[in-house]
């Protein structure tokens, strides 16, 4: 059984390599950079915007980061082709993974259709399902796969039924996943982000109205940094964390905690 | 009116649904680097307003073959033909 390897500091990520999926913008740009500082090796992919990878591009230069990007889309054979051959250039085997891709239609169900069912579904969970099958072969001992979830997988909120259900089978299938995989050395852990203000909570119905509220609720009396979330994944994929399996880390400020 | 210019001002429309963004900033060069919303989950947003806008159906894998405005015109435009033939043809 692998322990904690790096007595001198179990929290270094030095010498890993790592793929955050949905890795250039928001969240998932703060966990590439965390992970980089930490040590590791990094290989983001990203599906559309070019400028948020850009981003991360000079701030990996400036900082001098080891930082790759892969364009593909994960809900294609081809873009799973793409990744992995970027892997392949990388490292022949993989140290962890970040499920950090998600997408949704945020809408009441009256105005939800099977089409948009499908178009969440596929990316929030059918492609981590193809990903994971695609590189699990890859997974030294010791590897740790995070999947980022959010409140919605457990909790109601307006307008994110299919986002929320979709999240749900996300946490569902890495807790299955965490049993099968850990005899291998294979980590598997979920990590819960309570409101961060990204695009994409801009993106949702009356974002300000609920942002506000969430402050209001929240004991921290703030939102949760995309930084604060990328420290947890830190954790989680460190060997300090060599003992954690099958755990939904929330990052809420609290929020979660009240009736 | 051309056909392409038709699909272009109803894409136009559905932009302008989807992010609140002018749509005489919407040409058929527009990708998602012009669009700071336009990520994966104003994709979807994008997506569900052209099939109300049109009146049509994207199946997943014609909605990531819409990269730019360019392939959203070149995907939309048979389904309007096809939907125009139906439509006669009853």
């Amino acid at each position: 059984m692998a322990g904690i390897t790096h007595e001198a500091d179990p929290f270094s990520l030095r010498g890993k390599t790592i793929l955050v999926v949905g890795g250039t913008r928001g969240i998932g740009q703060a966990i590439s950079l965390r992970l980089a500082r930490a040590g590791a090796s990094v290989i983001a992919n990203y599906l559309r915007n070019e400028q948020a990878a850009g981003q991360l591009k000079a701030i990996a230069a400036q900082e001098q980061l080891a930082i790759s990007q892969c364009r593909a889309d994960l809900t294609s054979e081809k873009g799973l082709e793409q990744l992995d051959h970027a892997i392949q250039e990388q490292a022949p085997n993989l140290d962890g993974l970040i499920y950090c891709a998600a997408t949704g239609i945020h809408r009441p169900l009256d105005e939800l259709t099977e089409r948009h069912f499908d178009w969440t579904f596929n990316l929030n969970v059918r492609a981590f399902f193809k990903l994971i099958k695609l590189v699990k072969a890859r997974f030294s001992k010791g590897s740790s796969v995070v999947a980022i979830s959010s409140w919605g997988a457990t909790r109601a909120l307006p307008s994110y039924s299919l986002v929320g259900a979709s999240k749900g089978a996300l946490e569902s299938f890495a807790r299955h996943l965490a049993v099968e995989l850990a005899p291998a050395g294979v980590r598997v852990n979920i990590v819960t982000a309570g409101a961060v203000l990204t695009d994409a909570w801009k993106a949702m119905p009356n974002s300000e109205a609920r942002l506000a509220e969430t402050i209001r609720r929240t004991p921290a009396g703030r939102l949760v940094t995309a930084e604060e979330v990328a420290y947890g994944v830190q954790f989680l994929c460190s060997d300090a964390a060599s003992g954690i399996v099958g755990h939904t880390l929330i990052l809420d400020g609290g929020a979660g905690i009240l009736a | 009116m051309s056909d392409t210019d038709y699909v272009l001002a109803k894409v136009q429309e559905a932009f302008k649904a989807a992010f609140d963004v002018d749509p005489k900033q919407i040409t058929m060069d527009t990708s998602a680097a012009d669009i700071p919303l336009w990520d994966s989950v104003g994709h979807l947003s994008l997506a569900s307003n052209l099939e109300e806008v049109f009146g049509i159906s994207l199946d997943v894998d014609e909605l990531m073959e819409m990269e730019n405005v360019r392939e959203i015109v070149r995907v939309i435009t048979p389904k309007l033909a096809q939907k125009a033939h139906s439509a006669g043809g009853q």
